[in-house]
């Protein structure tokens, strides 16, 4: 029953997020300091708490910071679910309309490089398990274990030194300028793209490269491979038609599955492209220590990766017909 | 044996070497500025060229090689050391305990560890022990998994059974007969969690959240010099860049090589 597995992995992820609410939780309370100074801000906390102690005890009240901890614990349990993070007080604005601002644009750089990297990383990897050892796979396989170990920020500042800075052929970094509109706004935006866009697909392609290649090289000693050649059967057939099929379902579980180490490189790529998405609210939160930001942001950004899980999760229960066996059988 | 297994173990003991001689291969200090030297590019004078500060990048990155490899050989212990011992738990004696603590597994590799340590570094002070910490915290997964589902599979087998029914103790069985068995895989995922270590400390060191700029590492090298990068002054960046990739890319393939000669026939994880 593929329900039955669905449910237990979304009861995994419900555990997952109750967790990292509480961690959320625990680390804004449990750190050296009055709580409020991690939910006000310094500046506005010391104000505060030398001119105005009075209000400082209401605004106290009014985060529930002083009533006990169980009591707090639900209450933040509550507003989290309602989609209330609290305050963001370097924009002052509410944690959730930021960051629905800034989801939008990394999605813009991460959902065409995730298609992109899956399908050249898929198609290259499964060429190079296929014919491992020869002159394909000794060419692709220690560049792409390169591109994979090069951080992206230190792959993208290269690429911004060598294409914006020296040859000027693209803008060194921002995501679309000022006072356009239309049809030209979309081709700016998209010259703005191509740099940060490339060292993210190069990356990904590197990670699906060789998880692909290496699925392959395990597929192809499998019987029916043999069997497939052996009644007279093209290997380009083989390889495509019924190699690629089975060393797919990994795949797809590790893009999903990794799809918050793809993330996590995309953030690092847009602080250094200075690409305004959560990537970069992040960097901005951390150094102007706007913890309720920052936390609204690990807390969507985990949500996000659990989704993306999830979605793994189905596709994989619909491509494997081992999963739905296996689990009745469990 | 493996030719690149070899060639990183070559490569990594010569990286450990410069890092143990750092003040004897040094011809400046690795903080001392001098605005007359700024922004230099490499020279005979200056290898790695010069920062903004007149700081030789040479120098610097000698130095924040022991800080960088320093915080990713303690890592790997540590990780090594939790991962070993909650593996072992949780594969010998199964049931509600190994099934907590693989839901805690599950739970924090369902999360990028980048993420997670950024969060938690964002609330404490910049410092190499919180660094370590924080890796620490996000890292023992790994190997925690990869030892655990070996000593599940020892359980079984006739010596250990041979051992149970003698009346050997559970601790007797998980010391002496589980540990020096797992010690090969745990040895490979110490290796591999070397390499994530270099990497997490220079993004977290680039990020401004590792370890504090007076102290040079690789990352936070190339995180100081990140808008020298606009004028044109490439080599702040490129080489401390360079040392993290091919320190990561030798331990890799020095990881790969034990993997291979220790667990010949066995291990299908990917690179």
């Amino acid at each position: 029953m593929p329900g039955l597995y669905l449910v237990s992995r979304i009861g995994r992820y419900l555990a997952a997020f109750l967790l990292i609410v509480t961690l959320n939780f625990f680390l804004a309370r449990f750190m050296p300091g009055d709580p409020l100074i991690h939910l006000l801000g310094e500046e506005s906390y010391n104000y505060l708490y030398v001119h105005e102690p009075d209000t400082l005890e209401g605004v106290k009240a009014q985060y529930g910071l002083d009533k006990p901890l169980p009591v707090q614990y639900c209450l933040y349990l509550a507003g989290c679910l309602r989609g209330d993070f609290g305050w963001s007080y370097q924009y002052g604005q509410p944690v959730f309309a930021v960051i629905a601002f800034r989801l939008k644009w990394t999605l813009v750089l991460l959902l065409p490089a995730t298609v992109i990297s899956v399908l050249l990383g898929a198609c290259l990897g499964a060429l190079s398990g296929w014919e491992k050892g020869r002159r394909v796979d000794l060419i692709l396989t220690p560049l792409f274990l390169f591109f994979y170990t090069l951080p992206t920020y230190c792959f993208g500042m290269l690429l911004i030194l060598f294409f914006a800075f020296s040859l000027d052929l693209f803008p060194l970094g921002g995501m679309v300028s000022g006072n356009i509109s239309g049809i030209r706004r979309l081709v700016n935006i998209l010259w703005h793209l191509c740099l940060p866009l490339i060292v993210l697909v190069v990356h990904n392609t590197a990670y699906n490269y060789l998880i692909m290649r290496n699925a392959v090289v395990q597929v192809k000693t499998e019987e029916y491979v043999l069997t497939a050649l052996a009644k007279g059967l093209k290997e380009r057939q083989v390889l495509f038609g019924h190699v690629f099929k089975n060393a797919l379902p990994p795949l797809v579980t590790v893009v999903a599955l990794d799809f918050g180490f793809l993330l996590a490189g995309a953030l690092l790529v847009e602080i250094v492209f200075s690409w305004q998405g959560m990537g970069t609210l992040i960097y901005e939160s951390v150094i102007s220590r706007d913890y309720p930001l920052l936390q609204g942001c690990f807390l969507i950004l985990a949500i996000c990766v659990m989704l993306a899980n999830f979605l793994a999760d189905v596709i994989c229960a619909f491509l494997d017909p081992r999963i739905k066996e296996g689990e009745s059988n469990a | 044996m493996n030719k690149k297994a070899y060639a990183g173990a070559c490569f990594l003991s010569l990286v450990v070497l410069i890092a143990v001689l750092a003040p004897h291969i040094c011809n400046y200090h690795p903080v001392d500025t001098s605005l007359g030297d700024a922004s230099l590019p490499p020279s005979r004078e200056h290898l790695f060229g010069t920062d903004d500060l007149g700081r030789d990048v040479f120098c610097r990155c000698v130095f924040g090689a022991r800080v960088s490899l320093a915080v990713a050989f303690s890592v790997a212990l540590i990780t090594t050391a939790v991962g070993v011992a909650v593996g072992l738990v949780c594969g010998y004696t199964g049931g509600l305990v190994d099934n907590i603590l693989m839901r805690a597994v599950d739970i924090l590799n369902s999360l990028p560890n980048i993420i997670i340590s950024i969060v938690i570094l964002a609330f404490l002070k910049p410092g190499i022990f919180n660094v370590l910490a924080v890796l620490a915290f996000t890292g023992w997964t790994a190997t925690a998994r990869v030892v655990r589902s070996e000593a599940f599979s020892l359980k079984t087998r006739e010596f250990v059974l041979a051992a149970r029914a003698l009346g050997a103790p559970d601790a007797h069985i998980i010391f002496l007969h589980l540990l020096p068995n797992v010690l090969a895989p745990a040895l490979v995922a110490a290796t591999f969690s070397v390499a994530h270590a270099i990497l997490a400390e220079a993004t977290l060191s680039f990020l401004g959240l590792g370890i504090p700029p007076h102290e040079p590492s690789w990352g936070n090298i190339m995180m100081e010099e990140m808008d020298d990068l606009m004028v044109g002054v490439w080599w702040t960046v490129f080489f401390p860049g360079v040392l993290v990739v091919s320190t990561v890319l030798a331990v890799n393939f020095l990881g790969e090589g034990l993997k291979d000669a220790l667990e010949t026939g066995k291990g299908d994880r990917h690179v």
